[in-house]
C-alpha cells in the first residue's frame, strides 16, 4: 500500500462529502446541537413535573372536627389550604372542572381519597392531603392508644423500615440511557450516509469504474474508503461527546435540578466513553461498507439497511428496560457497546467487561475487514452482474487451501464462543429468550461460515429421500453409540469426580415446568439448526477438502467442544462420529436429525419424569457394553452390506 | 500494442430462481496497432463494454490473456493502468469537488510530481478551454462540461493508450465533436486509442480500423474502406446490416 495514494483518495471523499450541505448537517451540526437542546427540553418536562403549587385546596362531604381543623392548619406555615364542604355530587363536578385536585367521602370509619394521577398540575396537592390523612391516623390511634395507658411510642419503635436508595449509576437509569442512545444513533446515522456516499453512490454515478481503471490497488481502495467512513463516524460521536460533557459542564444547575450531578463524572468515564464511541464507529464501518457494496442504488441501499438501522435504535434502547453490563453480553457486537455506554457511568466500572467489549468488538471488525476485502475483488458485486451473496476465493490454488483452512478455524472458533455464551446464559437467564434467539444465531453462523467457505447449500442442505432399512441400521447404531458413550462418561465421571458438577448445571437447565416447552427447546430446535451447522455445512466443506475419514472427526471434535462441559463433550464427541457415519451413508440430513431428536428427547423425559439409572452389577455391566460393541459391528456390516448391492 | 487473445467472459445472470451461464465476450482477438484509432461497433449489449473494460482492466477476463506492450494486468496492472486511460459515456463525477481539484487529486494518483502537475494542469484546462469553469462544483456543471472535466483527468497523465466506450453518447453535437477533435489530435501525437460506439458513421469518419462485434463475438474487422468495398455498400451502417444478415464473408 503507498501512503500518497491513500492520502489522496481520502481528499477526494473528505472534500466529496464535507462540502454536501446535508451531511454537514448531520455530521456536525446535529452532533454539537443535540445535548443542548434535548437537556434543555428535559428541564422544561422536569419543571413542569415537580412544580409545587402552594395553594391546596380539597373538599369533603363531612363536617370535619375541630381536632381535624387544628390538626390540619400545621400544615399552613408551608401550604395554604383550604377545605370546601359540600355533598358528593357537586364536589364531583367541582372536581372535573379542576377546582380542586381531591376529595374526601367519608363512609362510616372509612374515608376515601379520590384524585386523578394523570393531571399533572394537582400531583402536588394529592401527595399532600394523602399525607394529612396518614398523619392524622397516627395521630387518632395514639390518642386513642394514650386514652387506654397503652405506651404508642414503645409499639410504634419495636418495628422499624428504613429505606435505602441504592442506584447503579450515579444518575440514576433514565439520562445514561438517554445519553447513550443518542450517541449510538448519531454514530450509527453518520455512518449510513458516509458509506452510501463512498459505495453505493460512487457505483450509481459509474466513478467505481473510473477509480478501478486508475492504477490503485484494491486495498488502498478499501483502506481509503474505510479510513473514511470510520474517521466520519467517530468525528460526529466525538463531537456528540464534546457537547455532551460541555453541557454538562455549564449547565450543571439546570442538571442538579434533575437529579444530576455533572461534574462527578470521573477521567476514566470519559476515556470509557470516548473508547465505546470509538469501537461503535470502527464496528458500524465494517459492517455498513460490506453491506452497502451490494445495492445498485441510493434507494436499494436505503431499503437494505432499514432493518439495520431498526436493530441498532433497539439494542441501543437496552439499558433502558434495565439490561446492565455483565459478562455474558460482553461477546454481542453492538449490545456490549450499548452497555458499555451505560457501565461508563456507573459507580462501579467493570474493567474485564472493558477489555472483553474491546477486544471482541476489533476481532469482528479485523473479520469485517476481511469480508470487504473479498466483496471488493467480486466483479459480480461490484458491476452487479450478478446479484447473490457469493464468495470465492480466486488467486491460485495455495490461497484455496490457506482460506478454506482459515474458515473452518473461523467456524470452530465461532461456534466455540456462542457456546460459551450460551453456557453462560444458561445459569441465569431467560429460557425462553434463549428459545426465540438460538435458532436465528445458529441460522447466522451457517451462513456466514457456509458463504466464508463457498459451501454449496443447495447441494449441501439437500434433503434427500432415505432408504427405510438405512434408517433401521441408524436405529441401531445409534442404541449401541449411546449404550457405549454413556458407559464412558460414567467410567470419566469416576477417575475425574469434579466434572459431575458442571454437569449437573447443564441438567438444571433441561427442566422446564411445561414439557412440551422442554420438548421443542432441547429436542425439536437444536436437532434441526445443529443438524445443518454441523454435518450440514461444517462436515461438507471438511470432506470437500479433506476426505471423509478427517471430515468425520473433526466435526464430531467442533461439536463435541460446541458442547463445553467434559462429560457433555465427550458424550457428543461420540455421538458425533455417528452421525456424521449415518449422514455419509444414508445422504440425508433427515436422518441424523431423527436421531439427533430422539437423544435430545430421551434427555428431557428422564429428567422430567426423575427417571433414576438403576445401578447395574460390574458383570451384566459387562455383557450390556459386550452386546453394545456387538450392535454396533453389526451395524456397520449391514450398511456395508447394502452399500454394495 | 494492445494484444486480445482469445478473450472469454462468463457471467451468471438470474433469472427468477434459477442462474444460467451466458458469455458477454466469446473468442474475441484484436491486435492493436500503435498509433492508430480502432472502432468497436456493436448493438448495445453485444459486449462492447465488456471488452473495453477487460482491455483496460477494470475486469478480469474468464479466459484469454490481454497483453498490453507485452505484459499483462495480473502481473504489472499498475504500471499497465499508467499508460492507459478508460472514458466511459455514462460516467458522472463527484459533485462536490471542482475540475481543478479533481485534475489534482487524480494527478496525484498517477504519482506525477507536484510542480509538473501543477503546469500539466494549466496546460490541460487551456487546451480543453476549460477555464470559464474550472472552480465551480462538478455536480452544476452542464453534461458537455463534466465531459470534458472526464476527458481532462483521462489526458491529465498524458497516457499512451486511450479508451472510450461510448463517450460521446448522450452529448450534444458541440460537445462529441470536441471529443472527436481530441480524439484526431491525439492521433497525430502518435497515440493509440479504442473506441466503441454504436453511431456508425462517426466511427467511419476517423476509425482507422474497425470491428464489428455481436452477441460477444466478433463477426468481420478491417479497415473502413475495405469493409465497404467487401459489403458493396455505402456507409458502415448498411454494411453492418449486410453482414448480420450474413450476405457477406470478410
Amino acid at each position: 500500500m503507498r501512503f500518497n495514494v491513500i492520502l489522496s483518495l481520502l481528499k477526494k471523499e473528505f472534500l466529496n462529502i464535507i462540502r454536501d450541505r446535508k451531511s454537514f448537517l448531520i455530521m456536525i451540526l446535529l452532533p454539537l446541537l443535540i445535548f443542548p437542546l434535548l437537556i434543555g427540553m428535559m428541564s422544561i418536562i422536569m419543571t413542569t413535573f415537580t412544580q409545587v403549587d402552594d395553594t391546596i385546596k380539597f373538599g369533603v362531604n363531612y363536617h370535619v372536627t375541630d381536632d381535624f381543623q387544628h390538626f390540619v392548619n400545621k400544615y399552613s406555615d408551608d401550604y395554604e389550604i383550604t377545605i370546601i364542604y359540600d355533598d358528593v355530587d357537586s364536589l364531583k363536578k367541582m372536581f372535573d372542572n379542576d377546582e380542586i385536585g381531591v376529595y374526601v367521602i367519608n363512609n362510616g370509619n372509612n374515608y376515601e381519597l379520590h384524585y386523578d394521577e394523570s393531571n399533572s398540575s394537582f400531583i402536588a396537592s394529592s401527595i399532600i392531603v394523602e399525607n394529612i390523612y396518614k398523619d392524622y391516623r397516627e395521630l387518632y390511634i395514639e390518642n386513642t392508644l394514650n386514652d387506654l395507658n397503652v405506651d404508642y411510642q414503645l409499639i410504634k419503635n419495636s418495628f422499624n423500615v428504613t429505606f435505602v436508595q441504592e442506584s447503579v449509576t450515579e444518575m440514576g437509569s433514565l439520562i445514561p440511557s438517554v445519553i447513550s442512545m443518542a450517541l449510538i444513533m448519531i454514530v450509527s446515522s453518520v455512518c449510513f450516509s458516509v458509506a452510501i456516499d463512498v459505495t453505493t453512490s460512487e457505483k450509481e454515478k459509474g466513478t467505481l469504474e473510473t477509480l478501478l481503471s486508475l492504477p490503485i490497488k484494491k486495498s488502498e481502495l478499501i483502506t481509503s474508503k474505510f479510513i473514511t467512513v470510520f474517521a466520519l463516524s467517530s468525528m460526529s460521536g466525538i463531537l456528540t461527546y464534546i457537547s455532551l460533557f460541555g453541557t454538562m459542564y455549564f449547565a450543571g444547575n439546570t442538571l442538579s435540578m434533575l437529579g444530576v450531578s455533572g461534574l462527578t463524572i470521573g477521567f476514566k468515564s470519559l476515556l470509557i466513553f470516548l473508547i465505546a464511541i470509538l469501537l461503535i464507529s470502527l464496528l458500524f464501518s465494517g459492517l455498513l461498507l460490506s453491506i452497502t457494496i451490494f445495492s445498485k442504488n441510493l434507494k436499494e441501499a436505503q431499503n437494505s439497511l432499514y432493518p439495520l438501522e431498526l436493530f441498532v435504535t433497539l439494542i441501543s434502547l437496552l439499558p433502558m428496560f434495565g439490561v446492565n453490563a455483565s459478562l455474558k453480553y460482553a461477546l454481542i457486537p453492538f449490545v456490549n457497546i450499548s452497555l458499555l455506554f451505560n457501565n461508563a457511568l456507573a459507580t462501579n466500572i467493570d474493567f474485564i467487561f472493558v477489555i472483553l467489549t474491546f477486544a471482541s468488538t476489533i476481532i469482528y471488525s479485523i473479520l469485517l475487514i476481511i469480508i470487504i476485502s473479498k466483496l471488493y475483488n467480486q466483479e459480480d458485486i461490484l458491476f452487479n452482474t450478478k446479484n447473490m451473496l457469493y464468495l470465492s476465493f480466486k488467486n491460485g490454488k495455495s490461497k484455496k487451501v490457506y482460506f478454506s483452512v482459515l474458515a473452518s478455524i473461523f467456524m470452530a472458533v465461532i461456534t466455540y464462543l456462542l457456546a460459551m455464551y450460551f453456557s453462560l446464559i444458561f445459569i441465569n437467564t431467560s429460557k425462553y429468550f434463549l428459545v426465540s434467539i438460538m435458532p436465528f444465531t445458529i441460522a447466522l453462523v451457517v451462513l456466514v461460515s457456509g458463504t466464508l467457505v463457498n459451501f454449496d447449500f443447495k447441494k449441501g442442505l439437500k434433503i434427500n429421500k432415505f432408504e427405510f432399512s438405512k434408517f433401521c441400521y441408524s436405529l441401531m447404531m445409534y442404541i449401541a453409540v449411546y449404550i457405549i458413550a454413556n458407559f464412558i462418561i460414567q467410567f470419566v465421571a469416576i477417575i475425574f469426580p469434579s466434572v459431575v458438577k458442571d454437569y449437573s448445571v447443564f441438567e438444571s437447565f433441561l427442566s422446564f415446568d411445561n414439557l412440551l416447552m422442554s420438548v421443542l427447546v432441547v429436542a425439536v430446535l437444536p436437532a434441526i439448526s445443529e443438524e445443518i451447522l454441523f454435518r450440514g455445512v461444517i462436515f461438507n466443506s471438511f470432506q470437500k477438502k479433506f476426505g471423509s475419514v478427517i471430515a468425520i472427526i473433526c466435526s464430531a471434535l467442533i461439536f463435541g467442544i460446541y458442547h463445553l462441559n467434559w462429560l457433555q463433550s465427550i458424550f457428543a464427541f461420540i455421538l458425533g462420529l455417528m452421525l456424521a457415519y449415518t449422514y455419509i451413508k444414508t445422504k440425508s440430513l433427515v436422518v441424523p436429525m431423527i436421531l439427533h431428536f430422539l437423544n435430545n428427547l430421551l434427555a428431557v423425559l428422564s429428567s422430567y419424569y426423575e427417571i433414576i439409572y438403576f445401578s447395574v452389577s460390574i458383570p451384566s455391566l459387562i455383557t450390556i457394553v459386550i452386546f453394545a460393541f456387538g450392535l454396533l459391528i453389526l451395524s456397520i456390516y449391514l450398511f456395508e452390506i447394502k452399500d454394495k448391492e | 500494442m494492445i494484444l486480445v487473445q482469445n478473450v472469454y467472459k462468463k457471467f451468471i445472470k438470474n433469472v427468477g430462481k434459477k442462474s444460467s451461464i451466458f458469455y458477454a465476450v466469446q473468442d474475441i482477438s484484436l491486435k492493436i496497432e500503435e498509433g492508430t484509432i480502432y472502432g468497436i461497433l456493436g448493438q448495445n449489449g453485444a459486449g462492447k463494454t465488456t471488452l473495453l473494460r477487460m482491455i483496460s482492466g477494470i475486469m478480469e477476463p474468464t479466459k484469454g490473456n490481454i497483453l498490453i506492450d507485452d505484459s499483462c494486468y495480473k502481473n504489472d496492472s499498475e504500471n499497465i493502468k499508467n499508460k492507459v486511460a478508460f472514458l466511459s459515456g455514462n460516467t458522472k463525477l463527484y459533485e462536490n469537488i471542482t475540475p481543478k481539484e479533481l485534475l489534482h487529486i487524480f494527478g496525484d494518483i498517477y504519482g506525477i510530481p507536484k510542480d509538473i502537475l501543477n503546469n500539466r494542469i494549466r496546460e490541460v484546462i487551456g487546451l480543453l478551454n476549460m477555464q470559464k469553469f474550472q472552480d465551480n462544483k462538478i455536480g452544476n456543471l452542464s453534461t458537455g462540461q463534466v465531459q470534458r472535466t472526464n476527458l481532462a483527468r483521462c489526458f491529465i497523465h498524458d497516457p499512451k493508450y486511450y479508451i472510450f466506450d461510448e463517450a460521446t453518447s448522450g452529448l450534444d453535437v458541440i460537445s462529441s465533436q470536441i471529443i472527436i477533435d481530441f480524439i484526431k489530435e491525439e492521433k497525430k501525437r502518435g497515440k493509440t486509442i479504442i473506441y466503441s460506439t454504436h453511431y456508425m458513421e462517426e466511427a467511419e469518419n476517423i476509425c482507422d480500423y474497425v470491428a464489428f462485434i455481436d452477441h460477444g463475438q466478433k463477426i468481420c474487422e478491417n479497415t473502413p474502406g475495405k469493409i465497404l468495398d467487401g459489403t458493396k455498400t455505402s456507409n458502415l451502417r448498411d454494411a453492418f446490416f449486410e453482414i448480420i444478415r450474413g450476405n457477406y464473408e470478410i
